[in-house]
């Protein structure tokens, strides 16, 4: 019955259509949008030095939205990734004279260890997450304020360390790739691998999940340990970059990040969402601030927009998980 | 007062996105009757029922109240004109009195503006005196049984003066007793010239209660039939449109070897004493009343819950089933009871429902084969009739059926050796259930040994070779289901002695 009367009754008009699109697929719409006021405005909004730029400075929110999206697709949250951001660009920092390899694999550890702690205790021991990660953001930037005994930590801008941060090939910067090669393989991953499914299935119903025979517990394990670990890479390019780390240097990036990929339209309920909107949201709010700059907007009302374009973002959610459920 | 209408629905025509829901319905109400609206799921009765009491706008059609033409715009509206609906799922507030749920947003006053609640329980016990129901109205709602909170509910649409009430489902969840003193409440409103639109798939009790019967099939009324005049066919044929000899369907197989055994199953406080088996191609029933343990003994065993002693045996080996993952890679499907909260990841597509089972073997190294899955559920949509637009829609905008099929087609793709289903053809219509039992008898024509958990003994009876009944935990009878009389199932399930028990199990049950 559905089937047959579908064509029938669906009228399909021009501005139906146009209000499906924006329903679903709204940022994209967005971020075209932004692009072409940002041309139009500005001489030097499209040149490739400027474009560059955009995409470094989303490149850092990027990769650790990236990690993110996978907690939020499986119905959590992670509040601690800004002060592992913090812990692990210290550590990065402090560590410079063990050698290259070694301070990197620590970080890497490190940050991976955090989101196992976050994902033991929200996967196998069934707490919230939530609250979580509010205590684990708590210690964790604890321990970066022990470790670096609040000081500002110098690291050698010369080291070989600072091709993270600075490097490029050809024209891009090394960031940039970091950021487009993690989004394409976890895109892979989500997309195409059992731990994906298990992720979208697990943020879909967690009950339904386990009486199909899906480990919930150990699938919410390894999302966490990833948000961790890509937490920790974004710690290794910032403080390549700037050759130096606060103590407090991450406070903060949690909301940005999670803005990121709310913006892009995983849904915060879990079982919806997209690697590929995740890195379309980080690449808003940073074409978004380099137009905010280009335009001599004063910070404090940058934020107070910033901040509407979240509220948004999460009425477009439920006004499209509307939409899908007619 | 019987002979006028009170309520006249005439053309009432609604579309939805895909869908036309209702086309020139005529529907009309006595006052004092009883008129239940039969028909299946997506056939449009809760469509109606919903333009009666303003949740939807209909496209068409005029509604003559007391012969007045009226405009429902919203339920408050409805509420207005003394049109009240019970739903499935109540709407209370359990933390809340008795009392004061019954005049929820309109409360008694007394002095200085404070709420007097004696006044308001005064009144409550009052309306629940005239229902003939002894409920305290101080008592909280969250400690009533689901019965009782439905008779606050039929109370406080009296408070409202509601001359017409809509029940959906209303005894989905009672017991056999709630129920009868349902009907009771219902002859007592019915006497008091209060007409009642009812809304069951429970045959058995439209033909008790109702005076007409309207059945509703793809947003027409096919018919209505006097209370008196009705059966059980007339009433199926109507609504399938065709007889109801192919209703139930039954294969004859020869079963193989015992695939699934279970011995002294026991767990604390829940169910004791459980031995049965299953054999390759059999289909055995588990019937009992509510509350009996039949579902919670089929939890247990796929990993759902706890056990707390006993030997299980698949294929002749002793198995310990810890979590649903051991019962998916011995082979063992489960469809849950409670399809929305374990059977389906409601927000998730079609596709993803289905192949979540089978993610191992569409697995290559370390990636799903996209083109396989898509094939895969593909073929399980066509060969079970789920209409879909396509495999992405998410379940959630399916029909119950379809649902229904969706939940069952992630298990066929395991091969499962043994499917235990809990309640299969709960809450969806007549037309998915006769393929859901064409689906059962496919599937023990390929020797999968089924384990059917039912509540419906039409259904268990007809369906199941051979038949183990419960009562408070405890198998009281063990039958063939052709040698077995329905009066020898509700004794057993009663928990009356049976002398006509037969023992098939041999060697397992003692």
């Amino acid at each position: 019955m559905i089937q047959t009367t579908y064509q029938e009754t669906k009228k399909t008009t021009g501005l139906r259509i146009l209000m499906d699109i924006l329903k679903r697929h709204g940022i994209f719409v967005a971020l075209i949008a932004l692009f072409i006021v940002g041309s139009l405005i500005s001489d030097v909004f499209l040149s490739p030095r400027n474009i560059f730029n955009i995409l470094r400075q989303s490149s850092i929110v990027g990769i650790m939205a990236i990690g993110m999206t996978f907690v939020l697709i499986g119905g959590d949250i992670d509040l601690s990734v800004g002060s592992t951001l913090s812990l692990c660009m210290v550590l990065a920092i402090g560590l410079q004279q063990q050698g290259l390899a070694l301070s990197i694999l620590i970080v890497l550890i490190v940050g991976i260890l955090v989101g196992l702690l976050n994902g033991l205790l929200v996967g196998l021991f069934k707490a919230n997450a939530f609250i979580v990660t509010l205590g684990t953001m708590s210690i964790v930037q604890a321990i970066a304020l022990i470790y670096s005994k609040g000081y500002h930590m110098l690291g050698d801008p010369e080291s070989a360390f600072s091709i993270i941060g600075r490097g490029m090939i050809g024209p891009v910067p090394i960031p940039v790739i970091i950021f487009i090669a993690f989004s394409i393989v976890f895109h892979i991953i989500l997309n195409n691998s059992k731990f994906g499914y298990s992720v979208y299935a697990t943020g879909g119903n967690a009950k339904a999940a386990w009486a199909s025979g899906i480990h919930t517990g150990l699938t919410k394990l390894l999302a966490f340990a990833l948000t961790g670990f890509t937490a920790a890479v974004g710690a290794l390019v910032m403080s390549s970059r700037l050759a130096s780390a606060q103590p407090s240097a991450g406070q903060g990036y949690e909301l940005d990040v999670i803005a990121a990929v709310i913006l892009g339209g995983t849904s915060l309920l879990g079982g919806r969402g997209s690697i590929l909107r995740t890195v379309v949201g980080a690449l808003f709010f940073a074409v978004f601030s380099n137009l905010m700059i280009l335009l001599n907007v004063a910070y404090p009302f940058q934020l107070v927009i910033k901040g509407a374009i979240i509220i948004c973002a999460v009425w477009a959610d439920i006004i499209g998980r509307r939409a899908l459920q007619q | 007062m019987v002979g006028e209408y009170i309520l006249e629905m005439k053309g009432i025509s609604k579309a939805f996105p895909g869908v036309q829901a209702l086309k020139r319905v005529d529907f009309n109400l006595q006052r004092g009757e009883v008129h239940a609206l039969v028909g299946e799921n997506g056939a449009g009765k809760s469509t109606l029922v919903k333009i009666l009491s303003g949740v939807y706008k209909k496209d068409e059609g005029e509604i003559v109240l007391n012969g007045k033409k009226v405009d429902i715009g919203t339920p408050q509206i409805a509420r207005e004109l003394g049109i009240a609906t019970i739903y499935q799922e109540l709407a209370m507030v359990p933390q809340l009195s008795v009392a004061e749920n019954i005049f929820l947003g309109r409360p008694i006053f007394g002095k200085f503006h404070f709420i007097n609640r004696t006044a308001m329980e005064e009144k409550a016990k009052v309306l629940l005196e005239s229902l003939g129901v002894s409920i305290q109205p101080s008592k909280l709602v969250e400690d009533l049984s689901i019965g009782q909170r439905q008779l606050v509910e039929i109370a406080k649409a009296l408070s409202l003066d509601a001359k017409i009430i809509v029940m959906d489902e209303p005894t989905s969840s009672l017991s056999q007793t709630e129920t009868e003193y349902l009907f009771k409440v219902i002859d007592r409103l019915k006497s008091n010239g209060i007409s009642i639109v009812y809304i069951s798939h429970r045959f058995e009790e439209i033909l008790n209660v109702a005076d007409q019967i309207s059945v509703i099939r793809d947003g027409n009324n096919v018919g209505t039939l006097s209370g008196k005049s009705a059966t059980h066919e007339k009433i199926i044929e109507l609504m399938v449109g065709r007889r109801i000899e192919e209703f139930y369907v039954k294969v004859n197989v020869e079963y193989g070897e015992p695939v699934f055994c279970v011995e002294n199953l026991w767990r604390k406080g829940v169910f004791y004493d459980i031995n049965f088996e299953v054999r390759e191609g059999e289909i055995l029933g588990i019937t009992g009343l509510v509350g009996a343990g039949k579902s919670e003994v089929v939890r247990s065993i796929f990993g759902l819950d706890p056990l707390d002693g006993g030997k299980v045996l698949f294929n002749n080996k002793e198995i310990f089933i810890k979590s649903p993952i051991n019962a998916r890679h011995l082979g063992i499907g489960f469809l849950p009871e409670t399809r929305k909260e374990e059977g389906l990841m409601l927000p998730l597509s079609v596709r993803r429902n289905i192949s979540i089972t089978i993610l191992d073997s569409l697995c290559k190294w370390g990636l799903i084969n996209s083109l396989n899955e898509v094939q895969l559920v593909e073929d399980y949509v066509k060969t079970l009739k789920i209409k879909t637009p396509t495999i992405e829609e998410i379940t959630v905008n399916l029909s119950g059926g379809n649902q229904q099929k969706v939940a069952i087609a992630k298990w066929l793709g395991i091969m499962p050796k043994l499917l235990i289903l809990d309640e299969p053809t709960k809450g969806i219509d007549v037309g998915a259930k006769s393929e859901i039992y064409a689906l059962i008898s496919e599937l023990v024509k390929n020797k999968v040994g089924v384990v059917l958990v039912s509540s419906d003994l039409d259904e268990v009876m007809a369906i199941s070779d051979r038949l183990i009944v419960m009562h408070e935990g405890v198998i009281t009878g063990y039958f063939k289901t052709k040698e077995v009389s329905k009066i020898n199932v509700l004794s057993a399930a009663t928990g009356f002695n049976n002398p006509q028990t037969t023992n098939f199990s041999g060697t397992v049950a003692r």
